[in-house]
């Protein structure tokens, strides 16, 4: 049987199924005009916080950009300058008459030491070696020599005037700090006294005492040139160098108290040995007499290195709290601004906008504050860049002019723009989410309990006026805070900022008292000299005088100890002499016997052991073991206070297996020094002067004054950088808090029109918005201090740990409290002015719409 | 309470104005309204005139845009007359400043909207007692007072709850509570139904009717005669005039 076939389903498609399939395809296409549309609307809409956050994303990625190329462009100065002033890597210093005399062997001499594997290039040089004028103790060095290539090295830029002429042999370019210490200027004379040909030759060999009996040199100043050792950021070089033309070594003659000197560029892999190997075959060879140094670049410009090294790592972790701060500040409000777009998100899925098409429709307003704001960073970046280096590394640029940083100013603005970006995207597809899925509390915000029942709002506030406890609980109360702008962003940029400044104001004081307080980092007396003659007849002036309190005698040996790695360690004993004087120690007590010692917190540490211990302290074929009785600072400034170990005399003797002489010192060579200790009441800087007066020049030496530890020195020099730093976070903390006002005041129109409906003055209405930001700020102050506190103290003992001083912190309470006080009013004053324009905002149009 | 009763609202003008007894607690002469627009200005109300006596329950109806939504705010002292002269309750309100405005309302004044116009973050107890604090009340009293009028209005179990949590009927019986916490001289209501189901409105009305019962004076504004016909007086407004006053009805 034949059975017809079954029929096929077939649906037939009309003209009317064309047209809704095709408007289906319409709704679910992106819609890129609705999208515009929305997005316009809404950036007309936020306006005002949308350029907030413009601004706020152009203060963040300047902040971070200016801040981060500074940092490389600090990081390298110091090699550029080297590079473009041909400063040499190694001066190998001849103190040898019979080669300076001899042209010919200098020349054949550079060339042997050209001629050794890892230099470059050698070149001759000879230079006066002298002190200055009364008062300037430092020694001075005028380069001069037949051979004029060594203008050639160390080309250091001028500051001002011109370079020398080479036929000339009366001029001479200075250094800067060379002409700050002399009060020289371009056109000044500078008087240049030297030993005689015989009293040279005498220091040459250890004969005699170094006098400046022969002719004086008087050179015109044609010039102030810029040297590496200008360029210090520490203390103070106690070298100056001038620059005399060669003309000049035909005026010296022969004998001419000169030292020889060579100037080496060298490869990496170079041996320093070497080159003095052959400076001393050729001393050997010519029959002469005298000694050889050597002095590199590395250091010499190690304190500059190091400075600069600080002024670098400074920037950099400005950089990196300005983009972290910043980051957090712009997650918040751009979480803030995308949040409020919950109204349209709403209409626009009414509308049948797909879930990409609305995200894309509220993100893009915040897509171009960043893009905008990020242009507008690094054109500022780029526009700043000729203001970096900062401070004392500004002074070594060869070429301070505007400098494009591809890493920085490109990768770093693209990658801190398509991060933001992704942040808008993300927090705009969450804001979507939250309204689509249903998790947003539709038009109303109450807060429902787990079965169903409201809660009541916090009562709390019930005593304030009605403006207080409106203003209180739309920041505290959890169901106002749901309906109104989120507070909590603005608590936490605020909380923060505050934190930071704080946290910077306890580093810097501790900083401050640390750095004023000699005693803090082992300096418990006013003055510390080298002893270098005999001290019976002083100590004994000094005991009875009236100005002085106390006198000691602090003997030192300079010891390589096994398992210490930082170079030598000052092994001292200090004897008082007269009155009381003891080292200062941190905990137990001074060493008693000679089996005692007291450690220094760095050696200790590097030791391994703890007050209660026994060390054995090694150096060489000697050994001594000590028990540890105390920690102490050591009193050797130029060693640290962290480095050092205290005994007694008789314990010093026994570790260096020598004898105590009757009158103190010990019979193998050592440092000896002489502490005093001011009298109550006098002023110690002019008791000093007296005291150089009465006893010899060496009082005055500047170098023995108090030196707090090069760390205090160098962060002393980065404070300003610490400012602006903290300036950055209160600007960003005040940038939050515009904006959430701006926001608060723009979306809570209705509320505010409602308030006024009720009989509300404009007073109050303004009073309002003014306890609105006074909530936010004491809620941030609660956080942002305590926070701010620990946070300072944190940073400052990690930062001072490895010092070995008595690294207490300070709390700088009178500060603390103005900088409240300053955050407080700061905050009242901007809300003052949004409180202005909420109160004057036309109401029965506001009340009017849903 | 009002003006009068309050001297540190008087001046000289209001102690001439306090002579005069009139059972009058609304009148409006000439009022004139022009509102700034892109395109051209918007006039709207063009002299409108209105007196409404103590005790009265008024509705004014008219199109949308003929200007009755903004007489009511020139009324509750949310906007300003261009031109005109507005007394409520003896006291001249045109040209007074902002401060002035928001004591009158205060004391003579509770309102009612369309989209019921709560403080969301506060709950129905502490919507209702705010006004009463504003007006000088002890925070005891004003609650107590709130307790009360929640308690006429039905929503006596509903005193701690947020207001997002009622239905649009109990909101806006909470609104009229709230409305009502100073003894107002004036209930005025601007389409109190509009936002409701019929239900709802129904309720909303029948609670008129109880407050004019008991001798509150209400304006309510609306677009719907069968709103507007639950008041014993029926004002037409049309083009910013009041074309019809309703005396006659």
């Amino acid at each position: 049987m034949n059975r017809p076939p079954a029929p096929v389903r077939q649906r037939r498609t009309t003209a009317d199924d064309a047209t809704s399939e095709g408007r289906r395809r319409a709704l679910d296409a992106p819609g890129v005009a609705a999208v515009q549309l929305v997005a316009r609307s809404e950036a007309r809409r936020s306006v005002v916080s949308l350029l907030a956050t413009t601004m706020l994303v152009a203060v963040v990625a300047a902040a971070a950009l200016t801040s981060a190329a500074g940092a490389r462009r600090t990081s390298t100065v110091l090699d550029r300058y080297l590079a473009a002033t041909a400063t040499p890597d190694l001066e190998v210093m001849a103190y040898w008459p019979e080669l300076v005399a001899d042209a010919d062997a200098m020349s054949s001499l550079a060339d042997e030491l050209a001629a050794l594997d890892g230099v470059i290039d050698a070149v001759p040089s000879q230079a006066f070696v002298t002190f200055g004028v009364p008062g300037q103790s430092y020694l001075r060095v005028v380069r001069t020599g037949p051979d004029a290539r060594y203008l050639d090295v160390d080309r250091s830029p001028l500051v001002s005037g011109r370079d020398v002429d080479p036929s000339s042999g009366a001029e001479v370019v200075v250094s800067e700090q060379t002409a700050a210490s002399l009060g020289l200027e371009v056109g000044d004379t500078l008087a240049v006294p030297t030993p005689s040909t015989g009293t040279w030759a005498a220091v040459q060999l250890g004969a005699g005492d170094l006098a400046f009996d022969g002719p004086t040199f008087e050179l015109e100043v044609v010039g102030i040139a810029r040297v590496a050792t200008d360029l210090r950021t520490a203390g103070q070089s106690p070298i100056s160098y001038a620059t005399a033309s060669p003309a000049l070594s035909g005026r010296l003659g022969d004998g001419s108290p000169t030292a020889g000197i060579f100037y080496l560029r060298l490869h990496d892999d170079f041996d320093i040995a070497d080159a003095v190997a052959v400076v001393v075959a050729a001393e050997m060879e010519l029959g002469g007499t005298g000694w050889v140094t050597t002095e590199t670049a590395v250091e010499e410009l190690g304190p500059v290195r190091r400075g600069f090294d600080t002024l670098a790592v400074a920037l950099a972790l400005f950089a990196g709290f300005a983009l972290l701060a910043g980051t957090f500040s712009l997650v918040q409000v751009l979480s803030r601004q995308l949040g409020s777009s919950r109204t349209v998100v709403r209409s626009a899925r009414e509308l049948g906008m797909s879930r990409r098409s609305t995200t894309a429709a509220i993100a893009l307003p915040a897509l171009g504050t960043v893009a905008v704001g990020t242009l507008v960073g690094v054109a500022v970046a780029i526009a700043l860049s000729p203001r970096f280096p900062v401070f004392a590394a500004r002074r070594a640029e060869p070429s301070p002019s505007v400098q494009i940083d591809p890493l920085v100013h490109v990768g770093g603005a693209v990658a801190l723009a398509v991060g933001l970006g992704l942040l808008v995207l993300w927090s705009a597809r969450r804001q979507v989410a939250k309204v689509v899925d249903g998790h947003s509390a539709r038009g109303t915000g109450g807060v429902q309990s787990r079965n169903g029942s409201a809660r009541r709002s916090t009562r709390w506030t019930a005593w304030l006026s009605p403006p207080a406890e409106i203003g209180w609980s739309s920041v505290l109360d959890g169901a106002r805070r749901r309906r109104a702008v989120t507070p909590s962003s603005a608590i936490a940029g605020v909380g923060i900022a505050l934190a930071g400044v704080l946290a910077l104001a306890v580093f810097t004081a501790s900083h401050r008292a640390a750095a004023d307080d000699p005693e803090r980092s082992g300096f418990a007396w006013d003055v510390n000299v080298v002893i270098l003659e005999d001290l019976a007849p002083t100590l004994a002036a000094l005991a009875a005088d009236d100005r002085v309190a106390a006198t000691a005698e602090l003997t030192c040996w300079y010891s390589q100890l096994t398992g210490v790695p930082a170079g030598e360690t000052p092994v001292c004993a200090l004897v008082a002499r007269s009155g009381s004087m003891a080292p200062v120690i941190t905990r137990g007590r001074a060493p008693g016997g000679p089996a005692e010692a007291a450690l220094a917190a760095r050696t200790a540490r590097s030791l391994g052991v703890n007050v209660g211990d026994s060390v054995v302290l090694e150096e060489g074929g000697r050994s001594r073991e000590f028990r540890v009785v105390g920690l102490h600072l050591s009193p050797v400034a130029h060693a640290g206070p962290g480095n050092g170990v205290l005994v007694t005399l008789d314990g010093l003797a026994g570790y260096l297996g020598a004898t105590v002489a009757p009158d103190g010192s010990l019979d193998i060579g050592s440092d000896r020094r002489l502490l005093i200790t001011f009298a109550e009441g006098v002023d110690p800087d002019t008791t000093r002067d007296e005291l150089a007066a009465e006893l010899g020049a060496f009082l005055a030496d500047p170098l023995h004054d108090h030196r707090p530890p090069e760390l205090i020195a160098l962060i002393g020099a980065i404070r300003p950088i610490l400012v602006a730093l903290g300036t950055f976070l209160a600007g960003l903390g005040t940038l939050g808090l515009i904006h959430y006002l701006t926001l608060s005041v723009s979306r809570g129109g209705r509320e505010a029109a409602v308030l006024a409906s009720l009989g509300f003055t404009r007073a109050q209405l303004r009073a309002v918005v003014t306890w609105q930001a006074a909530a936010v700020v004491v809620v941030a102050v609660a956080i942002g201090v305590p926070l701010g506190l620990l946070a300072g103290r944190w940073t400052w003992l990690m930062t001072v740990d490895d010092v070995g001083m008595i690294d207490t912190p300070a709390t700088p309470w009178v500060a603390i409290g103005i900088i409240i006080g300053i955050t407080m009013v700061a905050a009242l004053a901007i809300a003052t002015t949004f409180g202005w324009v909420a109160a004057r905002r036309p109401l029965a149009a506001a009340l009017r719409s849903e | 309470m009002t003006v009068a009763d309050r001297p540190e609202l008087m001046d000289d003008h209001d102690v001439e104005r306090d002579r005069i007894v009139t059972e009058a607690v609304l009148t409006v002469t000439g009022v004139r309204r022009t509102f700034e627009a892109d395109l051209a200005p918007v006039r709207a109300l063009r002299g409108a005139d209105l007196t409404v006596t103590r005790g009265e329950f008024v509705a004014i109806m008219g199109p949308s845009g003929c200007g009755k939504s903004t007489l009511l705010s020139l009324v509750a002292g949310l906007d300003t007359a261009d031109e005109g002269e507005i007394v409520v309750n003896g006291d001249v309100i045109t040209g007074r400043d902002a401060d002035w405005l928001a004591e009158m309302r205060r004391a003579e004044i509770g309102m009612v909207f369309q989209f019921f116009n709560l403080l969301e973050g506060m709950t129905a107890l502490e919507n209702v007692t705010l006004p009463a604090l504003l007006a000088g009340r002890r925070r005891r009293a004003a609650e107590t007072r709130a307790r009360d009028l929640l308690d006429l209005l039905g929503l006596g179990d509903k005193a701690s709850v947020m207001p997002a949590t009622l239905s649009g009927g109990y909101r806006q019986r909470l609104a009229i509570a709230r409305a009502l916490a100073n003894e107002p001289t004036l209930l005025l209501a601007d389409e109190p139904t509009g936002a409701l189901d019929s239900d709802g409105g129904r309720e909303v009305l029948e609670l008129f009717r109880r407050l004019h019962h008991d001798g509150q004076t209400i304006v309510m504004v609306t677009h719907s005669s069968e709103v507007a016909a639950a008041a014993d007086r029926l004002v037409r407004m049309r083009d910013g005039r009041v074309v019809d006053d309703g005396s006659g009805r």
